[in-house]
């Protein structure tokens, strides 16, 4: 078998990844946009980071992911007072095995929703952040793996700043990527509004992808091929963030692999075993702008927001497009 | 490493130091073009022009200077241009001036859009103004740079405005582009070079001077190098002194003028051993001040005023010795109404038919007014030799003495007596019979032996200077104080000192004023006279039939061993300054022309080029149609179908076999100049990539061309078939 992603798969994984799109569309309206992205997240197997106001479908999306997909899911409300055991789990004893058994937390889910991350201590938010990173719980010297596939979907709000504690840059740098939903356009509010039922029970959405087909396609994402030039492209990018003189710091390495990976899901997403140059551009947002900070500090995020990525368009347009 | 690096661009930061270069090169060649204006504003230029190259090289100066002083210079430069106002008395010298200020300030701060245009703008003015006043080869040449420059500086500006989308920047990130190193910044400048564009833009932009070159060429010219008002708003720096009353120091004041006051084109100067003297005007009349033409000859020429385009030098067939074959004279303005004459002529000629005065028994040929513009005229058979012929004089004088002339006691007829006259009252007239009375030991002389013992008498009691000091005494005019004395003096003395003691001595004599030398240039064939060649000497009547030259100046030429040396020791400038000076003889040789036949001719030429050759072309087919029709007309037999086959197969296979190597020559020379970035079947599909509309019928060959550029190479479809389809696509979609 060759390093690289084999054509006949990577039609069954658009096969997958429509029917989940499918799916997805039937609860989450006029975003084709963002469950595209989402998916890309998932077939890359990163986490997810959704920045956006209260009440715009944040839970709704992971919701509808995790249920159309055959995984288990969880939800954590994150607030100041909850403590790192709440979201890993605890040891206890056991009389009647008179033995310490792991109690499981909510990370132990296939998409795990992080509900409001910034509500949490610094504290709280590294015990996810480790598991986000290892994908297993040490407690007590002992490792749990979590779920496979894993996937933490957390959500922020960008405006309400009192009593948060928020991302500093090296834990925003372990999302993959980072979303915004934005409020829906009016025709897809009013089909939104129509819905007879609400609340999370009334997506009874049907499994249509299987885990082991995640874990499959996730597999196959790392082997969509990239050519050099790609990834001579990647590489301009991301120097070209080093030296902007608008940005604190450019784009870490991982950032350039998240990158890569990012629009090598893209591709698969696409139904391509290839990378080309549009999935970068495409990717280059979600990816990267949640890395960068400004020189010139601001107190309103969203505005930072607009700001990193009109200088990341700027950056990108400057670069020659490899022909 | 990567397969496609072209075509990489610059970024925004780097895009603004190229427009600060560019700028700063358009603003320093219009500072050039005022050198070539008689302006006193060279330090000026020298100081703005140093600056701004200061800031050219270091474009972080500009940002360490004071806000302070950039809020000063404004009204600085107003209140500089009052006092310039104030001061000067011409009004062009002070708008150039200020142009300048205003190009140095502009230059040397940071720009916006606005003030690029501006600089653009004051940057045209100064180039328009000089082109305007000197029409000169180096103006056009400084014009095609400026417009070069501000091409590129507009579509550089272009550039910058396409990238600047995103919100304001910081004041650091502003002015990020002046730290930007000046040999990375070259080498960032050299790597993204798109020869291939630059080598294009710069073909057309040649084609576009050689379009506008050909019709300079076709369409008739008209005068470029007459009538431009703007030139009479500069007083000239240069004192001409060739007007009608010469005083003495004139032309000593003239030398210390190194400004060039006429070129002398010469088609052959092979025969050429002296250096001539250019006469300009006879100055008859003896003032106490000076010598000045009298009014007689003055009105003598008036009246001789003609519009004429030709004028006879001397009637044909007399004994000459022409040299120079024809000579072509530039003269500058303002240099005098009199054309400057090297001796006697066949034939003059002017470009165009205008009011002329000449008179012939005193050589002159004069324009009513000084004219505002370069003169041209042609001389031929111009004999350099110092004696003038003029037969008529003698029955004039004889005429003259037997009573007044007929027409009345006019004083605007010309009196030949006036050439006989000189200092009057008793003490002059003494000191002058002592002097004579020493010259000539009491005998009488020739003319031109009175002309050497007097110059020898003259040059053994004074030396040559600059700087006169007349000695004191009281009813004796100047001459005759200085003839007196043993004080130094300058031409203008020695030569009115000869006249008033050859007129004491009772020879007809008279001052002649014009240039003596001239420097040969080495590139072009020409004479430079400069107007510190200006010199003024006598000519003295042999008492029979001609005026002979005689030049009491020491250090002027006169034995003919003197002469060899002389020719010598002039023969040639070589230098910058001479190449630069031939530059602009080669323009005058173009705008110049006498008639219209070389014009004519140039026409025909290259309209029988272009004619000729499609003519011949034309034949030639004709001739091989022929032949080859006469070949088929020849009977078949199979030996011949059989060596017809063979030269078809051996041709296809020569042409294919040509194509092959020099493809796979091509790719290998390729592949030798950018090994890394070597992919055919990769470059030709990205070409394809950009070519292609993304319309919907196109979808499966832009998938297709998109796998080939970016996909794996065992995933491949065929190539050339893809490329195929893909022309096919392009060729649909863009009906």
């Amino acid at each position: 078998m060759s390093d690289f992603a084999p054509a006949a798969e990577v039609a069954s994984t658009r096969d997958a990844i429509e029917r989940l799109k499918v799916n997805m569309r039937l609860t989450i309206k006029g975003k084709d946009e963002v469950i595209e992205q989402t998916l890309v997240c998932l077939l890359a197997g990163g986490h997810l980071l959704i920045e956006d106001l209260p009440g715009v479908g944040k839970t709704t999306l992971a919701y509808s992911l995790a249920r159309s997909l055959d995984c288990a899911f969880s939800r954590i409300q994150f607030t100041s007072d909850l403590l790192p055991t709440d979201v890993t789990g605890v040891s206890i004893y056991d009389e009647t095995v008179k033995e310490f058994i792991f109690k499981s937390g909510p990370v132990f889910a296939n998409i795990v929703l992080a509900d409001e991350i910034n509500r949490a201590t610094p504290k709280t938010q590294s015990a996810l952040l480790e598991v986000m990173d290892r994908s297993k719980v040490t407690v007590d010297g002992e490792a749990h793996a979590v779920g496979a596939p894993f996937m933490v979907v957390a959500t922020q709000n960008p405006v309400d700043y009192e009593g948060t504690f928020p991302l500093p840059q090296s834990q925003m740098d372990r999302f993959l990527m980072r979303l915004q939903m934005g409020y829906p356009q009016p025709g897809d509010e009013l089909d939104i509004l129509r819905a007879p039922r609400l609340g999370y029970d009334a997506i009874a959405l049907n499994p249509v992808v299987t885990r082991s087909d995640i874990l499959k396609m996730q597999a196959l994402a790392g082997r969509v091929f990239v050519e050099d030039s790609v990834l001579d492209y990647i590489l301009k990018i991301v120097t070209a963030t080093r030296t902007e003189a608008e940005f604190k710091s450019g784009v870490s390495v991982r950032g350039g692999l998240a990158l890569r990976l990012g629009a090598q899901a893209r591709a698969l997403v696409q139904g391509r075993d290839f990378v080309i140059p549009e999935d970068i551009q495409a990717m280059a947002g979600p990816v990267l702008a949640h890395r960068l900070s400004l020189v010139r500090q601001t107190s309103d995020a969203l505005e930072e927001r607009r700001t990193v990525l009109a200088a990341l368009r700027r950056i990108i347009g400057a670069i020659a497009v490899p022909e | 490493m990567s397969t496609v690096t072209k075509p990489r661009q610059l970024n925004l930061d780097e895009l603004r130091r190229l427009k600060w270069l560019l700028g700063g090169a358009m603003a320093l060649v219009s500072l050039w073009t005022v050198f070539f204006l008689d302006i006193e504003a060279l330090g000026l230029v020298g100081v703005a022009g140093a600056v701004i190259l200061a800031a050219l090289i270091w474009p972080e100066l500009p940002g360490r200077v004071p806000a302070l002083v950039w809020k000063l210079a404004v009204p600085a430069i107003i209140i500089t241009l009052v006092a310039d106002f104030y001061f000067s008395t011409d009004t062009l010298p002070v708008l150039i001036r200020l142009a300048i200020l205003l190009v140095l300030y502009r230059a040397v701060a940071y720009r916006r859009k606005r003030e690029d245009l501006q600089l653009i703008v004051l940057g045209l003015f100064l180039i328009v103004v000089a082109g305007v006043l000197t029409v000169s080869i180096g103006f056009a040449f400084l014009l095609l740079l400026f417009t070069a420059c501000a091409l590129g500086f507009l579509f550089v500006i272009n550039l910058i405005d396409a990238s600047e989308t995103g919100p304001a920047r910081t004041r650091e990130a502003e002015t990020a582009w002046t730290r930007i190193d000046a040999r990375k910044f070259f080498g960032r400048l050299r790597s993204v070079a798109d020869w291939r564009l630059l080598a294009f833009a710069t073909a057309l932009f040649t084609a576009v001077v050689a379009m506008s070159a050909l019709l300079f060429i076709v369409i008739p010219r008209f005068e470029l190098a007459t009538g431009f008002f703007l030139d009479k708003y500069i007083t000239r720096k240069s004192h001409t002194g060739f007007t009608d009353s010469v005083k003495f120091g004139d032309v000593s004041e003239l030398i210390r003028d190194e400004s060039v006051a006429m070129r002398v084109d010469l088609t052959d100067s092979s025969g050429l051993h002296e250096s001539p003297y250019w006469r300009l005007v006879v100055l008859d009349e003896y003032t106490p001040e000076g010598f000045k033409i009298s009014s007689g000859l003055k009105g003598e020429l008036l009246r001789g005023q003609r519009v004429v385009q030709q004028v006879r030098g001397r009637s044909l067939g007399r004994d000459n010795n022409p040299v120079g074959g024809v000579w072509t004279f530039y003269v500058e303005p303002g240099v005098s109404r009199f054309l400057p004459l090297p001796g006697s002529y066949g034939m003059l000629r002017l470009r165009e038919p205008v009011p002329v005065q000449t008179n012939a028994g005193h050589r002159l040929v004069a324009f009513r007014t000084e004219p505002m513009t370069m003169t041209a005229f042609q001389l031929d058979e111009v004999d350099l030799a110092p004696v003038l012929a003029d037969a008529r004089f003698t029955s004039l004088l004889k005429a003259a003495r037997a009573g007044p002339p007929a027409g009345g006691n006019d004083q605007y007829r010309y009196d030949p007596l006036t050439s006989l006259r000189g200092p009057a009252g008793p003490l002059n007239q003494e000191v002058l019979a002592r002097i004579v009375t020493e010259i000539t030991g009491g005998r009488p002389l020739s003319a031109a032996e009175f002309g050497r013992r007097a110059t020898a008498w003259l040059q053994a009691h004074h030396a040559y200077t600059l700087a006169v000091k007349l000695p004191r005494g009281e009813g004796k005019d100047d001459i005759v104080r200085w003839l007196d004395s043993s004080e130094p003096g300058f031409c203008e003395y020695f030569a009115a000192g000869f006249t008033v003691l050859a007129r004491a001595a009772g020879y007809p004599t008279r001052v002649i004023a014009g240039f003596h030398g001239g420097v040969l240039n080495g590139f072009e064939n020409y004479f430079m006279v400069r107007n510190s060649d200006a010199h003024a000497w006598t000519e003295i009547y042999d008492g029979a039939s001609a005026w002979l030259r005689v030049d009491p100046t020491p250090g002027a030429v006169t034995t003919a061993a003197e002469r060899n040396a002389a020719t010598e020791r002039q023969v040639q400038d070589s230098s910058w300054s001479a190449r630069m000076d031939s530059l602009r003889v080669l323009w005058y040789r173009r705008i110049v022309n006498f008639d219209s036949r070389t014009q004519v001719q140039m026409i025909d030429q290259v309209k029988s080029f272009t004619t000729d050759s499609g003519q011949i072309l034309r034949t030639r087919l004709d001739e091989f149609t022929k032949r080859l029709r006469a070949w088929f007309a020849r009977p078949w037999d199979p030996a011949r179908a059989v060596r017809l086959g063979g030269l078809l197969v051996g041709g296809v296979a020569a042409g294919w076999a040509a194509w092959w190597l020099g493809r796979s020559g091509w790719r290998r020379w390729q592949a030798w100049r950018r090994p890394e970035e070597y992919d055919p079947v990769r470059r030709e599909a990205g070409r394809w990539l950009a070519r292609v509309r993304p319309v919907p019928e196109a979808g499966e060959v832009l998938a297709d061309l998109r796998r080939l550029r970016y996909g794996r190479r065992d995933t491949w479809p065929e190539p050339r078939g893809v490329f195929k389809r893909a022309r096919k696509v392009r060729r649909t979609t863009q009906r």
